[in-house]
């Protein structure tokens, strides 16, 4: 086979690796504990290594070998990172980013030598071991020399009220804010010797978080338990027949998160037996099974879980949902004109729509679908839809795995700093006057072959988005798995732990803010769901 | 008409070169996705003979995916395509109900005589 023709796409992808790792290197010296970086870094040495195996550049691909096995290493805290492995990382991503330049121009002449740079990598992998990060949580408390427990302690766990857990999370959280406070103070007044003693407390505090966050994790069977029987007795109800499973029970999230989703989960289920799944003789003239499927499955990835909620029942059609918008007044005939699919099955969770159409002693009980739709929100969560008219619906809730101390980029919009938590962010980028484009009142930029909506976050400003042509401005993409679209910011900050706290009224009442957080001078950050600012 | 295959991974590389192998070999690619939830929207309409499954994806962990795939969708046969090919891993996901694991990088003729080797 050809190889040939794929070359462009290696070195691009190629270079696209190269240039996140170096990024990430420099943002894991700031903070060398960061297991989700390194996790990260390694995925794309194991990328670019895999592609190069392909094309059959090999000293690119045992290069990168290398590097992912030190970064192995590390991860199993086998090798401290130090300035020095830094050092030895962007070195030997530099090299690669060499290789592909020799090999995008066909000159091997140019491919450089990584005879020295090899033995060092092999030497720091081979090396003497050495701890890097405090001991796990699941060693035995009887190797710390300071707490000498009692012989008689044989007890592996003990009952904990849950009020005591919140309790722990709240102080581990304040700790939080505490640390931004002499982390601003450090910065203003530079102390010497205080450096060692802030990173060593980042990452304690860090530690605690990740032991008081874990023990207030709860498998997702504690909230599915009574699921089978609910959608069991609803379907019987109305002589519907459906096999319904969940799967990834045993994945865990914050008691909180949890408790949180059920109702939603449950209202979602009711919608999918009650208007989505048809009788069984409707099925059969569909030349469907008699029988539905409805199933829930849970992924878990680095800080969230998705809970997919899918069912193969009559779906939905994207134009009669436009069609009842308009005629409830949700949305006026202009917008309707320009609605996509995807975006008319957001249209269920907009208040004042509601599809039924006639009360049904199940569509008549529970939240309607705006409520289910701000709770998510209300977590830092979110919620997409997809649909076909004659297949079925699914719904994809992306949740936080933890609510309170969760990691946030923060941005700065009219002096203002803002939160937006991570796990509802794709990525970052800036773009130039040139590069957004107009149509009619929306703005639109590309990303990757996609054409994107640009918002402003601040409305007044959006009518003029006037900035030199030299200038760039920094945009925040969002849901680039289903509805991917841009925020236009002042300012990127960067990325910080921050403790959220409900906000007491009337604030509470403002759809687009979750939380507030306190920041290192006093001043108080909201946390924003990016999802509201469409 | 071939088999029909979806294939599922986050590298637009690897997918155009598994796309490319595929079509010489007479299979019908009918969709590609770059993440978990991509791949399961597009497994929730269409019903692929051949599932093509990369386990390190950026928004799901794989293993998680694969389950749910299994259990949902019987009908497809899933065949991993990975690097992480440690003998444990592949047993692992062969015990989960795969029925292939494609250790990257792969060659051509690799990939078409495993897909072939699968029950018709």
């Amino acid at each position: 086979m050809d190889l040939s023709k794929y070359l462009d796409l290696f070195v691009s992808e190629s270079r696209n690796h190269i240039k996140n790792f170096d990024e990430l290197i420099v943002s894991l010296e700031k903070d060398d504990n960061d297991p989700a970086v390194i996790n990260e870094l390694f995925r794309h040495m194991h990328s670019l290594k895999g592609m190069a195996a392909t094309m059959q550049f090999d000293p690119v691909s045992n290069l990168a070998h290398l590097l992912e096995d030190l970064l192995d290493k590390i991860r199993d805290n086998q090798h401290s990172f130090k300035a020095e492995t830094a050092d030895l990382l962007l070195e030997g991503n530099d090299i690669l980013s060499a290789m592909i330049t020799s090999i995008e121009n066909s000159d091997n002449s140019q491919m450089p030598d990584c005879t020295s740079l090899a033995k060092r990598l092999t030497i720091a992998i081979s090396g003497p071991s050495q701890p890097a990060r405090q001991p796990s949580t699941s060693e035995s408390p009887d190797e710390s020399p300071n707490h000498l427990f009692r012989k008689t302690d044989v007890l592996k766990s003990v009952r904990i009220r849950t009020e005591t857990l919140d309790r722990l999370v709240n102080i581990t959280g304040e700790l939080y804010t505490t640390q931004h406070q002499l982390a601003n103070c450090s910065r203003k007044t530079p102390t010497a010797g205080l450096l060692a003693p802030m990173k060593q407390l980042s990452t304690l505090l860090r530690e605690l978080r990740d032991v008081v966050l874990q023990a207030r994790m709860l498998p997702f069977a504690y909230a599915a338990e009574r699921f089978p029987r609910l959608v069991r007795d609803l379907a019987r109800s109305q002589k519907k027949e459906v096999i319904f499973d969940v799967i990834g029970k045993d994945i865990e999230l914050d008691r909180g998160v949890l408790e949180e989703i059920t109702e939603p989960l449950i209202h979602i289920l009711r919608n999918a037996i009650d208007h989505g799944m048809e009788t069984p003789d409707e099925r059969i003239q569909s030349n469907k099974p008699a029988q539905g499927n409805i199933s829930i499955s849970v992924l878990r990835d680095k800080d969230h879980v998705t809970i997919a909620i899918a069912d193969d029942g009559r779906g939905m059609d994207p134009k009669l949902l436009i069609d009842h918008a308009v005629k409830k007044g949700v949305i006026s005939i202009d917008k309707a004109a320009s609605l996509l699919p995807q975006e008319a099955f957001q249209l269920i969770c907009t208040p004042g729509f509601s599809t039924a159409t006639e009360i049904s002693n199940v569509s008549g009980r529970g939240v309607g679908m705006d409520v289910v739709n701000s709770s998510i929100h209300n977590l830092g969560g979110s919620m997409t839809i997809d649909s076909r008219k004659g297949a079925g619906s699914i719904f994809f809730l992306k949740l936080p795995i933890s609510v309170s101390i969760i990691h946030a980029l923060l941005v700065v919009i009219n002096n203002q700093t803002v939160a937006f938590p991570v796990n509802t962010i794709d990525r970052t980028l800036e773009l130039k006057q040139d590069d957004i484009f107009d149509e009619g009142h929306r703005k639109f930029f590309t990303m990757k072959d996609q054409t994107l909506n640009l918002y402003n976050f601040d409305r007044d400003k959006y009518q003029s988005l006037k900035t030199p042509p030299d200038e760039y401005i920094s945009v925040v993409v969002s849901g680039l798995d289903s509805n991917p679209f841009g925020v236009a910011v002042d300012q990127i900050i960067g990325q910080q732990e921050i403790f959220i706290k409900p906000l007491g009224r009337p604030l509470a009442q403002l759809r687009s803010c979750t939380g507030g957080a306190v920041a290192g001078d006093g001043s108080i950050i909201f946390v924003m769901d990016i999802n509201t600012l469409k | 008409m071939g088999k029909s295959v979806l294939i599922v991974d986050d590298s637009l590389f690897i997918r155009n070169i598994l796309r490319g192998i595929l079509e010489e070999n007479s299979y019908t690619v009918i969709g590609e996705a770059a993440s978990g939830i991509d791949a399961m929207k597009k497994l929730h309409f269409e019903k692929p003979d051949i599932i093509l499954l990369d386990i390190i994806l950026p928004d799901s962990n794989g293993l998680d995916l694969l389950e749910s795939i299994i259990k949902t969708k019987p009908h497809s046969q899933v065949v991993i395509c990975s690097s992480i090919g440690t003998e444990p891993m592949i047993q692992k996901t062969l015990d989960m109900g795969a029925k292939a694991f494609i250790q990257k990088p792969f060659t051509p003729e690799h990939v078409a005589e495993v897909l072939s080797r699968l029950e018709s």
